[in-house]
């Protein structure tokens, strides 16, 4: 309920702290700045730590590349939309899995679980037809909307949780004191779910980034986002210029991360503390 | 009246939790509501609130019926058991918070604040957050929340529990105080006998989804109505579905001299435990004959495991209004 000065925290913060970081560096500095080097070598043989030439040549060459800008723009657009359709359709269903007791909800849990069970390639294939039938495919809004079916089981599973763990009481509080449930979802759930906003908004901007087959499928090929020019380019042999692509690859979540960051300094103020609630 | 609950029912699935329950309030009344837990005072006080759809029967404000309305329509606020301060506003907003949802103007709402602040007695909290507040202030900063509503009624669920013995018996006179300054008519759930005698102008007694009896405290400490109300509320010894010995009736002996006289009554006991409180020596004395336990005050000390004798005059014995049985046919 109500947090208590983090002392046991900080109790364990060494040795978590020690083990985060190790992970961090094998698992995430390393690769990265594996492929930094990578992009920047003109050339890395086997035996050799370093590469014997550097060069900004992988990087000039995929800056001659014309789909990029167009791409990172389209993809940037795409996980947007789709991390605002999780929130807006994964808030509600979490609460109602989390609060209410209703007639079929095992089933309806089931449902909303299916895309994460079924290969979404053969769910993709019946969606096709039907996005056909009403002409969203080779859109934006018919790509948006099928990168939607492998994000949102997970955002209404963060959501279910983080409902479960606040409870109904804040509500009742809410209520008792005047406020409809729309001043409630306003005043005390947003500011509550913050941290699961963040790990929803995350979550669903990364999975719809990747995307590759979903989108070749419902765009057709008029819809070019980031991953429909990167995958192709692991045919060519160049590795320098492959290195590159997937330093701006990964940067893109970085900076979704960081833009997220910053709007959440700038609009939550109070103190840091609650955010584990 | 202010508050009239008529014939309320609330059942969950097909368990009953409320089983027509009619309780009355009066303007600036503070009602007590005891129970053990599980009784439903809680789902009584989220029916009356709004929090709970109600099965049966209706809940009148002045007369009016307010069944039907949504919790923030009712003229009722609700406190719980913790203070559920929302974490991420300051003190004063969420002092404020209801008054800001009205649509208050912001100087007066202020003002309320401020004045509500000295109120319970944290001027300069203002900008503090609640994780920087104790359980005890927290608790007055929800209660400072529920009052600058002016609601007509306010319930308030088990406020102290979360609160230490010693924390809590200042607060509950404090707070008992305030309400009655504020004019604000309450109706205050409560599992402690005492809380419910020190807080409570009138006393409800609930057991197993029912009012067994109403009234005053000390009147339902001195004839409580039934068995259930007799063990809940009233010091003494039970000696069946009917009759009943106050405590202030019997006295503790070890010969058996006093049995022989005409007109008395003695049990056997065997002392299971004794303390100190308020400076009489107290014992728990066990009664294997009935199958019961009885807590009063001993002339002398005894060591646990000593056979007493429990003597009282016949013409004490007390004999219930209600049968239980009754009670449970009705």
């Amino acid at each position: 309920m109500f947090v208590s000065p983090a002392r046991p925290e900080q109790q364990e913060k060494p040795i978590l702290t020690n083990g985060i970081k190790i992970f961090v560096l094998l698992f995430f500095c390393l690769p990265f700045a594996i492929l930094l080097l990578q992009s920047f070598s003109a050339g890395w043989q086997w035996p050799r730590l370093l590469p014997g030439t550097f060069s900004w040549r992988a990087w000039q060459s995929l800056s001659r590349e014309p789909r990029m800008i167009p791409a990172i723009s389209i993809t940037l657009l795409i996980g947007l939309a789709v991390s605002l359709i999780n929130l807006i359709l994964g808030i509600p269903a979490g609460k109602g899995l989390a609060h209410y007791r209703f007639r079929g909800k095992s089933l309806v849990e089931a449902v909303f679980l299916l895309p994460l069970l079924i290969p979404t390639l053969a769910v993709v294939m019946g969606i096709h037809i039907f996005m056909i039938r009403v002409g969203l495919t080779n859109t934006v809004w018919g790509v948006i909307l099928v990168h939607v079916i492998p994000t949102l089981p997970y955002t209404i599973r963060i959501f279910r949780h983080a409902f479960e763990n606040l409870g109904s009481k804040w509500e009742e509080q809410a209520a008792t004191l005047g406020a409809s449930q729309l001043t409630i979802y306003r005043t005390v759930w947003l500011p509550l779910l913050i941290p699961s906003i963040h790990s929803a908004l995350m979550l669903s901007f990364v999975i719809s980034l990747s995307q590759y087959a979903l989108t070749a499928i419902i765009g057709g090929g008029n819809v070019v986002t980031l991953a429909m020019v990167y995958f192709p380019y692991f045919q060519s042999s160049n590795r320098s210029v492959l290195a590159c692509f997937t330093v701006i690859f990964a940067l893109l979540p970085l900076s979704f991360y960081l833009l997220m960051y910053s709007l959440y300094k700038l609009f939550i103020r109070g103190p840091g503390h609650y955010r584990g609630c | 009246m202010l508050l009239q609950t008529v014939n309320l029912i609330k059942k969950f699935d097909h368990r009953v939790v409320l089983g027509r329950v009619n309780i009355n309030l009066w303007d600036g009344e503070i009602l007590s509501l005891i129970g053990p837990s599980g009784s439903g005072k809680t789902t009584l006080l989220k029916c009356i609130a709004g929090l709970e759809p109600v099965s049966g029967g209706n809940i009148l404000v002045r007369e009016k019926d307010v069944t039907g309305q949504k919790a923030n329509q009712r003229p009722v606020v609700m406190m719980f058991q913790q203070p559920l301060l929302f974490p991420h506003l300051t003190v004063m907003e969420n002092i404020i918070y209801g008054l800001k949802i009205r649509g208050t103007e912001k100087k007066t709402m202020m003002a309320a604040g401020e004045e509500m602040l000295q109120k319970i007695e944290l001027p300069g909290y203002t900008r503090r957050y609640p994780f920087e507040l104790s359980g005890g202030q927290q608790q007055r900063v929800a209660l400072a929340r529920a009052l600058i509503m002016k609601p007509q009624i306010l319930l308030l669920d088990e406020p102290f529990a979360s609160l230490d013995p010693e924390l809590r018996s200042s607060i509950r006179n404090w707070v008992r105080r305030l309400l009655k300054r504020e004019e604000v008519a309450a109706i205050f759930v409560t599992h402690d006998r005492e809380e419910a005698m020190i807080m409570g102008d009138r006393l409800a007694v609930m057991i197993r989804g029912r009012i067994l009896q109403e009234g005053s405290p000390f009147e339902v400490y001195k004839k409580p109505a039934n068995r259930d109300v007799a063990e809940l509320f009233s010091d003494g010894l039970v000696l069946d579905d009917r009759r009943f010995v106050p405590v202030d009736a019997i006295t503790v002996s070890d010969s058996e001299q006093q049995v022989n006289k005409d007109g008395f009554l003695a049990f056997k006991g065997r002392v299971a435990a004794n303390w100190i409180k308020a400076g009489h020596h107290m014992i728990r004395v066990e009664v294997p004959e009935l199958g019961r336990e009885v807590s009063l005050p001993a002339s002398k000390t005894y060591s646990v495991a000593e056979e007493v004798l429990l003597v009282f005059p016949r013409d004490r014995v007390y004999i219930f209004p209600q049968n239980n049985l009754e009670m449970e046919m009705e």
